[in-house]
């Protein structure tokens, strides 16, 4: 199932559109944001990292709502299919995450860049690279979720654009708001938390489990809206 | 293909079926069984619950009331290995325009716990093997359809459901899906508007109104015979006699005086008839499946 996903993607010319906007994008934030003289290689990187876990966010959410769309003129084939739900959420994640892969591999030049030009480390580049797949895995399995509770896939996308923005912008929420709040808001601020050690270059595992283990309560969701869906008219 | 015995598990029961979208129902009531190998036309103007049904059926849309059991599942059943014994082509297609021909036939079989062989056999019995190669995309709507009837048989179902199968085809497709519905040794339910296929293609008929099964009406076969009378010559031979020893045709005597033929033999039956010194006074072909269906619903397709 995930191989078909992934054959869409490729024989529409979605998949490698998206993998040029995908480095284009990268490519511009790097030198926006990123690239200056007086940074260090390692603070590059991590500022290159930082805004790149979020295009990987976005790219994630963006790929399920695709793997969605497409799957559309064929609900029928699935719904008279001896599967079950999960076995469609975890062929289109497992899709989803390919695309993310060969994204991250797409643009894995840009911080080879900064290698190259500077003293960063190649364990850096991995631990970003890692965090950034773990963040678009985050946002494609919030968009699995999404478009599957939602009779419209837009709708549900759109739903967990707003999630994963708000478990994003909660870090600066708590900047703004009395002590006793901050402590709870920023506990309750995962994502930013648990990817910030990959952006800096530390590969740990218990970010790396907590990533994962959100990204999994996103795919039990979007199952669970989808074994709902069986008897939509 | 007749159906099996009576005492066989039916390939699908339903009793007491009922539909409702928000108050408005849809279907009302509806109950029947269908015995393995049965050729069954789901009839009825549009709005008649007639996709309703076989949406119900195909374990895609939940009944608000009553039971349905099909190739010995319920629709309702969270395991959902029941569906390898069932084929559904909806009114659109489920198809990958992206996909050839032959990939997607082969993720279907393989969807559904087939093989390639399996993809194989299809492709040929849907004679699809030239457009194998093409993308479903760039298909006519014939052979789309066509594929769609494949990706439906592919895992060599028990009960088939097909809704508008011969909805936009050319008379030539149109003939074809005849010919391979006709061929089929399963269970199949269809809906069509084309009253002439359906005649040929089933031989069990029921009629929806307002979402009310409000006819079940098997096919006879009065369509193979054709009823004759004569003016009998004292002098020749009886009629029985000449048809039956001179030309071998199928003879039945009728309480009006009249008698019926097989109605490939009427031809030679008449001129036998004739040359023996009997004037022939009425032929008629009785009314055939076409014919109660057309009275059924008019000059105007259901």
């Amino acid at each position: 199932m995930a191989a078909r996903e992934l054959g869409a993607l490729r024989r529409t010319g979605a998949l490698p559109a998206l993998l040029g906007i995908v480095a284009l994008v990268q490519g511009l934030h790097l030198l926006a944001f990123a690239v200056d003289e007086r940074r260090t290689s390692a603070r590059a990187l991590a500022i290159y990292f930082h805004h790149g876990a979020y295009v990987m966010e976005a790219v994630g959410l963006v790929l399920a709502l695709a793997l969605v769309l497409m799957g559309r003129p064929a609900e029928m084939l699935w719904r008279t299919a001896p599967i079950r739900a999960h076995d469609r959420i975890g062929g289109r994640f497992v899709a989803g995450f390919a695309v993310l892969v060969l994204a991250s591999l797409a643009s894995v030049h840009l911080p080879a860049f900064i290698l190259w030009s500077g003293h960063g480390s190649v364990g850096h580049l991995f631990a970003g690279s890692v965090g950034g797949l773990l963040a678009g895995s985050l946002g494609l399995s919030l968009g699995l979720a999404g478009t599957a509770l939602f009779r419209r896939p837009l709708a549900g996308a759109v739903a967990a654009a707003c999630v994963l923005g708000g478990l994003e912008l909660m870090p600066m929420v708590a900047d703004q708001v009395g002590a006793g709040w901050r402590s709870v808001l920023t506990e309750a601020a995962p994502v930013w938390a648990h990817n910030d050690g990959f952006r800096r270059g530390i590969l740990d595992l218990s970010d790396a489990v907590f990533l994962l283990g959100l990204s999994y309560v996103g795919l039990v969701a979007a199952t669970a809206g989808l074994r709902e869906q069986r008897w939509a008219p | 293909m007749p159906p099996a015995s009576a005492e066989a598990e039916p390939a699908i029961e339903v009793g007491g079926l009922g539909r409702f979208y928000a108050s408005l129902p849809a279907l009302q009531k509806v109950g029947f069984r269908v015995a393995p190998g049965e050729h069954v036309a789901l009839l009825g103007r549009n709005g008649a619950g007639k996709t309703t049904l076989l949406k119900i059926l195909a374990g895609v849309l939940e009944p608000s009331t009553g039971r349905v059991r099909i190739a010995g599942a319920s629709p309702s059943d969270e395991d959902p290995s029941w569906r390898r014994r069932l084929g559904f082509l909806p009114e659109r297609p489920p198809l990958h325009d992206d996909m050839t021909v032959a990939a997607y036939l082969s993720y279907v079989a393989t969807l559904r716990g087939s093989d390639q062989r399996a993809a194989d056999r299809v492709i040929e019995r849907c004679r699809l093997g030239e457009r194998q190669g093409r993308r479903i995309g760039t298909l006519s709507h014939g052979h789309r359809q066509r594929v769609g009837l494949a990706q439906a048989l592919v895992h060599e179902p028990e009960v088939l459901l097909l809704d508008e199968p011969a909805a936009g085809l050319d008379p030539a497709q149109t003939a074809a899906l005849r010919e391979l519905l006709q061929s089929l040794e399963l269970t199949v339910v269809l809906s069509s508007h084309l009253l002439s296929e359906v005649a040929r293609i089933a031989t069990r008929y029921l009629v929806l109104e307002e979402g009310r099964l409000v006819r079940d009406w098997q096919a006879s076969d009065d369509g193979e015979w054709v009823r004759l009378k004569v003016d009998a010559s004292a002098s020749a031979p009886p009629p029985r006699r000449v048809l039956t020893e001179a030309i071998g045709a199928r003879y039945e005597a009728l309480d009006d005086g009249a008698f019926r033929i097989g109605a490939s033999d009427r031809a030679s039956a008449c001129r036998a008839l004739i040359e023996a010194g009997h004037e022939l006074v009425a032929l008629e072909r009785p009314t055939d499946a076409l014919g109660e269906l057309e009275a059924l619903f008019g000059e105007v397709p259901p």
